[in-house]
């Protein structure tokens, strides 16, 4: 690798240390919050893999509850191991997504997104319908943490902290390599123009498919992670409310670069923290902070410092970034 | 047997009857051109053979095969392709950029090799940009590869258009309006392009307003108006007739 790249790369190497020794260096509550942040950083990850295609969809909370109950169910009453459980609901989760998207995906815009809130409400009354297996209301508790690993246990949250952020980075890593990739231009150019596209001989209809069916299993995963992170699984720890948040954080950052999400995501989770105390007021902040953002840079934060180093130019004269 | 046919193609819109019961017949290797004056249905025979429209009734005959149900994609897999009038290239990509991804369906690569990126992917990667980066050649463009397609200047944002289309490897290329907003010389070497295309061997079926160009480069022309085909012939045939005459300029 060249020296330019090793400097571009090095605030991504000091976070990911960071993050690997974050454990040891704050008090256990944080170690909660963060856990559930990078949870939510897949779901933001994935849920902008669908925008880059032009899709805004509101299934993909539920999605996230198909992965969550389909492997607490299948290591409480079937037996099965975290480790088996696991990627069997990775792939209820794209199985649903796969469905729901071969109903869906041949709408546009607000259609797609009724239609995509519509299929996600639809699972969820599945949920809330059939008290066995799902539970209905009060849904399935008791679900372990995975069984330990060379004698370490996954009850203590340090271990469980780790777990969630190897599959977070690998996550991450996979979107990104997937954006960047020769699918990655296809997907960009079918959002610049489907007709075109069409007209080059890219089946349009096949590559949304592929982006829904892949956030679907990422939102899986996420779904998994949290809920043997919590051991439950209830309807009320998916709803719409979760989805709209996810929503925000991914406009709030940015939803043009790969980290936009992410930013939004960290800032808006550190500005509800602040918040701790008066719970009721987090909406209110994220919507006004969400009117803001639209206003004043559509673009979301991760615009923000070429924004300000142009304006920051225009008044000395002089270049500050390249 | 003619390599493109349309059998009693019928397009309603509403009330509008866009195009009513038309049968056109494209042999190999002609430079077809496709006149009339606005509204007479030009555009929407063109986008029903493209597979951007489903007609009401008829038929799309495709190399004796029957596409009239088949997407556009498809047909392009087929070797059926077309250029836009408004959308023609993507703006936010490099001219070369561009030409690349048209290239996408004879990579013979498969997506998950792409995503993996292993050296045959990388290879086949490499083949794609040379492909590309020749095909703006024969456009005269290699010179802007690297420029962002919104801001060229229009002539060389219609010649990377025809060059995506050419990536495409098509058998019949139909051209929606290729000089619409050019001037003489622009309109000229476009003009000259396509002949030199067709002359390599694509099939082709152009749609304009410029009468001229039309004239001046299509062997066999067909005029439509209202929705019908009113003459088809040589284009001193087509020029010398009374109905197009009529259509055209409203003299009896």
């Amino acid at each position: 690798m060249t020296r330019q790249m090793w400097l571009k790369s090095l605030p991504l190497v000091v976070l990911i240390i960071f993050l690997c020794i974050f454990p040891f260096v704050v008090r256990e509550y944080f170690l909660d919050v963060m856990t559930f942040l990078l949870i939510n950083l897949i779901l933001v990850a994935s849920y902008r893999l669908i925008t880059t295609v032009g899709l805004w969809s509101f299934a993909h909370i539920s999605l996230m509850s198909v992965g969550a109950y389909t492997a607490g169910l299948l290591v409480i009453r079937l037996g099965f191991s975290f480790w088996g459980a696991l990627p069997l609901g990775v792939l209820a989760a794209a199985v649903t997504g796969l469905i729901t998207g071969f109903l869906v995906l041949r709408t546009r815009g607000y259609y797609f997104f009724l239609a995509t809130f519509a299929a996600g409400e639809a699972i969820r009354w599945v949920y809330i319908l059939f008290r066995n297996p799902f539970g209905s209301y009060s849904g399935i508790g008791h679900i372990p943490r995975p069984a330990p690993v060379l004698g370490i246990s996954f009850a203590n949250p340090t271990t469980y902290y780790y777990l969630v952020l190897g599959f977070t980075l690998l996550s991450l890593a996979i979107i990104y390599r997937l954006e960047n990739s020769r699918i990655g231009a296809t997907i960009a150019a079918i959002h610049s123009s489907e007709p075109l596209s069409e007209a080059i001989g890219i089946n349009s209809l096949l590559y949304r498919n592929v982006v829904f069916v892949t956030a679907a299993a990422f939102a899986g995963l996420a779904g998994v992670l949290f809920s043997f992170y919590t051991g439950t699984a209830c309807p009320g720890d998916y709803t719409f409310f979760y989805g709209i948040n996810i929503l925000i954080f991914v406009i709030v950052g940015g939803p043009g670069r790969f980290a936009g999400p992410i930013i939004g995501a960290v800032v808006l989770t550190v500005v509800g923290e602040a918040l701790r105390g008066y719970l009721e007021l987090v909406p209110l902040i994220y919507g006004m902070i969400l009117i803001v953002v639209v206003l004043l840079e559509p673009q979301g934060l991760v615009a923000l410092p070429k924004r300000i180093s142009s304006q920051v130019e225009k008044w000395t004269g002089r270049r500050i970034m390249r | 047997m003619a390599m493109l046919q349309t059998v009693r193609l019928r397009k309603k819109f509403g009330q509008l009857v866009a195009v009513s019961g038309i049968d056109l017949s494209i042999e190999e290797g002609e430079l077809r051109g496709l006149i009339g004056p606005n509204g007479s249905g030009k555009t929407t025979l063109f986008n029903l053979i493209a597979g951007f429209l489903r007609p009401d009734s008829g038929r799309v005959i495709w190399q004796g095969q029957d596409i009239t149900k088949l997407s556009p994609h498809a047909r392009v897999e087929r070797g059926l392709a077309r250029t836009f009038q408004i959308t023609t290239i993507f703006k936010e990509m490099t001219a070369l950029q561009n030409v690349v991804i048209a290239c996408h369906l004879h990579t013979g690569t498969r997506p998950w090799e792409h995503f993996l990126r292993g050296p045959k992917a990388r290879e086949r990667e490499k083949a794609v940009e040379e492909r590309a980066l020749g095909l703006l050649e024969t456009m005269g463009m290699a010179h802007v590869k690297d420029q962002l397609a919104g801001s060229l200047p229009h002539g060389y944002q219609e010649a990377l258009a025809l060059a995506m289309a050419m990536a495409t490897k098509p058998k019949l290329l139909l051209l929606d309006e290729p000089v619409t907003g050019m001037n003489p010389v622009e309109t000229s070497e476009m003009m000259q392009r396509i002949k030199r295309l067709n002359e390599k061997g694509v099939t082709m079926l152009v749609v304009d307003h410029d009468m001229r160009a039309i004239m001046g480069t299509c062997s066999q022309i067909t005029v439509m108006n209202f929705g019908e085909k009113i003459v088809e012939g040589s284009p001193e045939a087509v020029s010398k007739d009374k109905a197009v005459m009529e259509a055209y300029l409203g003299v009896r």
